[in-house]
């Protein structure tokens, strides 16, 4: 068409008006066609790119009120050459911990990681008995808090080191002086999040609608370097902001400037310079618009008002282990493994019972079927079974199995309703893999003195496997993805069936739940990953039987 | 020989049970959900079931079950998926049929099947977490509604919807496009005027299918519709369609909230029955035709 147009302009020759139009609504029709394919593809595209990424990569925002960065060495003011360093056994997937946590852990409030490192294992508190332990109680008790009544305590720094690398789910304190004994072991320090950020209480009130819900370290950091000025720049009231630190010689400070400022940064613009964690609350409390910081535990002490600070975690979402390991909590924790095995007993369930049938029934149709009544009625029956919602499905399977056979909700009663379900898919396939098979090959066989049914079994089915298998495979996909047959028949058992009428729960099933009852996002991305890779091998598998097909059959 | 033809009896006869197997099933169907489900017009009258939208089955004084809503709401949910998807996908499906060159025609047709293939969970997951707070954000409220059903049905149906019109499109024989061709007539016009029309019984059963998926879906419509038991007065109400209360209901409801969600399914079945019937005649008729 364009070569013509160019030859065309090259002779001088000039296309009449109505020409011109009709070339135009051409193209104009052509870019909408082109468009809507484009859509259809960008949906694809959107769909599966975002269930992928997020479901790979778990970016979470979570506010607490430290900040979001720590340091390992625990230190008391006045004591600051003997810092402490908080060591755990290497299996815990941690790299840092909130001083809460730390107080919640060695006191016992918390006597599994699951709640910190979503690791099922129990923990195993170590103590160092001598000369820090009273450091250590000061820098992480409050009050009446106490050690746990588990707690095993060493005489040394070696001895717990020891002990916290030979322990699944130990943890442990040490003086920082005996850093050195952790290399070769099987121990990890870990940073210790414990700096909190007060404001006067007004600013965190809502005055005029404003209202200052959490800060981000980037903030805080500008905050204390003098970037901002007022806390309506940040979304709070109109005040002016007024920053109250500790003198440059004291511990916290440092703390505070390293874990924050870049080297090059100092404080600026400060209001008020305090010596002591009374003079700052009486500051805060008495200054509209005041800002400080302190550790969370002197914090709470004097009563002062603490901000949310929001944390970015940013992490691989699936990996290994939340395929591998089995799902906890109603699939808070852990991974996914049982459920994988569930779905897979299901689909070998399913193809046990619906593959022999669904070939079975394409068989009879494409060899045996007279032209008659009868056939017309059971291919009518074959594509309308194709048109029945999964629901009905699914009601069906339970009137069937629950209500009248009574053999409950189970992997039993789910595989038979699901099977009901495929055959259509598969006797469509195999029906149009059988014919496909030239009629000659069937003719020799006959000719050769061959009965029907060898014909049949020997010539006919070998040579439309691909097709069959194409069926197979698309069958596959479509129980893996359903639910609604299941949620009534099935059942949604997290844990590994037992036997043929335990309640068990497949992936699709799952990701429904952790939706509605919004258990996690983080692992319905995940699963749903999982199911959306499942679809794409199946695609990758059929396309590739299929263009072996079409070699087979030249 | 004897033994051998008895054999060879015996096969057929098994082949055919196999082969009875799906009429069978949608026999039971029928027989098991009217059966479980009829009982309810002896508390409830059948004008009531199907022109009341008084729903409150759980109500011990009074209890309502009239279906109304649900009803207008799958149709209110399935007209705005065909009013999106229907376009959408008659457009690729000409595109792909008449315009797209062999490979990424190739590549399109595994694009419509992965479409096909993804679970409808997924589907209203991704409604739930991305649709939904851009829908919130446009037209207030909890961003479940209508309006999102309809645009997540939309993009289930379009598999159903482009493969098969293009198979119809395909399927027009080669000389009616080269006649229109050779009596001058531009590809555009051939398309519109000739290759359409020729097709349209084809695309007509295409259509009536995806209506009939889009009835009969339920996970992602139960995920994304609102699931609020009312008449629907805008595209941006929350509503349940009949797949939604069903599913919904169905893990606690008990006595005759259980049969009524039954004789809801009845609606639902013979509905989509309804069109199964609709697409035989107008596929024969189609085939007569050509």
């Amino acid at each position: 068409m364009k070569q013509e147009e160019k030859s065309l302009k090259n002779t001088g020759f000039v296309l009449s008006p109505h020409t011109r139009r009709v070339r135009l609504a051409e193209t104009s029709a052509k870019m909408a066609l082109w468009i809507a394919a484009g859509i259809t593809m960008g949906t694809l595209f959107l769909i599966v790119g975002y269930i992928l990424v997020r479901g790979f990569v778990s970016d979470i925002r979570i506010q607490f009120e430290v900040l979001p960065e720590g340091s390992k060495v625990i230190a008391n003011e006045g004591y600051a050459d003997q810092g402490i360093l908080v060591i755990v056994n290497r299996d815990i997937r941690l790299k840092d911990m909130t001083i809460l946590e730390v107080t919640d852990l060695f006191s016992g409030e918390l006597d599994n990681w699951g709640g910190i490192s979503e690791q099922d294992i129990d923990v195993r508190v170590y103590a160092q008995n001598g000369s820090i332990r009273d450091l250590f109680e000061r820098a992480v008790f409050l009050d009446e808090t106490q050690f746990s009544e588990d707690t095993v305590f060493a005489d040394s720094d070696r001895q717990v080191i020891e002990s916290v690398s030979n322990t699944r789910g130990g943890i442990g304190f040490i003086s920082e002086t005996s850093a050195e004994y952790l290399n070769g072991s099987d121990a990890k320090p870990l940073e210790i999040r414990r700096i909190s950020v007060a404001v006067n209480g007004e600013i965190l009130r809502a005055s005029n609608g404003m209202r200052l819900h959490y800060l981000t370290g980037e903030q805080i950091k500008d905050i204390f370097i003098g970037t901002y000025k007022n806390w309506s720049e940040l979304g709070g009231a109109d005040l002016p902001i007024l920053p109250a630190v500790f003198s440059e010689d004291s511990l916290i400070r440092n703390e505070f400037e390293e874990i924050l400022l870049d080297t090059d940064m100092r404080i600026h613009d400060v209001a008020e310079v305090v010596d002591s964690n009374d003079e700052l609350a009486q500051f805060l409390a008495r200054n509209l618009g005041s800002i400080g910081f302190a550790y969370y535990n002197d914090a709470l002490m004097y009563e002062m008002h603490v901000v949310n600070i929001e944390r970015r975690e940013t992490e691989l979402n699936l990996d290994a282990a939340f395929i591998l390991e089995e799902p906890r909590r109603a699939g808070r924790v852990g991974g996914i493994s049982t459920i994988i095995l569930n779905t897979l007993f299901m689909i070998f369930l399913t193809l046990l019972l619906a593959g022999p049938i669904g070939v079975a029934a394409a068989v009879y149709l494409t060899e045996y079927a007279r032209q008659n009544r009868i056939n017309e009625i059971l291919r009518f029956g074959t594509e309308t079974l194709a048109g029945v919602p999964s629901i009905i499905f699914g009601l069906f399977g339970f009137i069937l199995f629950v209500m009248y056979l009574d053999i409950g909700v189970g992997l039993f009663s789910g595989t038979l309703t699901i099977t009901f379900m495929i055959l259509p898919t598969i006797i469509r396939a195999a029906e149009e893999a059988i014919k496909s098979v030239p009629q000659s090959m069937r003719e020799s066989s006959l000719a050769l003195g061959a009965t029907k049914w060898q014909t049949v079994t020997r010539v006919v089915v070998p040579a439309a496997i691909p097709g069959i298998m194409t069926g197979l495979i698309l069958a596959i996909g479509r129980a893996v993805g359903e639910t609604a047959a299941l949620l009534f028949t099935m059942g949604s058992d997290y844990r590994l069936a037992r036997d043929f009428l335990s309640s068990a729960r497949v992936l699709s099933v799952h990701l429904y739940i952790l939706v509605r009852e919004g258990i996690s996002f983080e692992r319905a991305f995940a699963t749903g990953t999982i199911l959306i890779i499942i679809i794409l091998l199946i695609n990758f598998a059929t396309n590739k039987l299929i263009g072996r097909m079409a070699r087979m059959h030249g | 020989m004897k033994r051998r033809k008895l054999f060879e009896g015996a096969v057929e006869r098994l082949l055919f049970v196999c082969a009875m197997v799906s009429i069978l099933t949608i026999v039971f169907i029928t027989i098991f959900i009217f059966r479980t489900g009829l009982p309810l017009f002896e508390e409830v009258s059948i004008t009531e079931f199907l022109f009341s939208d008084r729903w409150r089955p759980t109500d011990d004084q009074d209890p309502g079950f009239g279906i109304l809503a649900f009803i207008v709401a799958s149709i209110f949910v399935t007209i705005g998926a065909l009013v999106i998807g229907v376009p959408v996908g008659l457009a690729s499906a000409i595109h792909l049929a008449e315009l797209a060159g062999e490979r990424s025609s190739r590549f399109f047709k595994s694009v419509v099947e992965i479409l096909a293939g993804i679970p409808s969970v997924v589907y209203g997951f991704f409604g739930t977490v991305l649709l939904a707070p851009i829908n919130r954000m446009l037209f207030g409220g909890t961003g479940f509604n209508i309006l999102l059903a309809s645009v997540i049905l939309a993009i289930m149906i379009l598999p159903t919807i482009i493969s098969l019109s293009e198979v119809s499109i395909k399927s027009v024989p080669k000389e009616l496009k080269a006649a229109s061709l050779a009596l001058g007539a531009s590809h555009w016009q051939t398309i519109v005027r000739v290759i359409l029309p020729a097709a349209s019984s084809g695309i007509i059963a295409a259509v009536i299918l995806g209506t009939g998926r889009a009835v009969g879906e339920t996970m992602a419509v139960l995920m994304v519709a609102g699931n609020a038991p009312m008449m629907p007065e805008v595209v941006t109400s929350m509503v349940r369609t009949l797949t939604m209360s069903i599913a919904g209901d169905m893990g606690y409801a008990a006595g005759t909230h259980r049969t009524a969600l039954f004789t809801t399914s009845i609606v639902l079945f013979v509905f989509v029955m309804a069109l199964n019937v609709i697409i035989k005649i107008i596929t024969r008729k189609g085939r007569v035709k050509a």
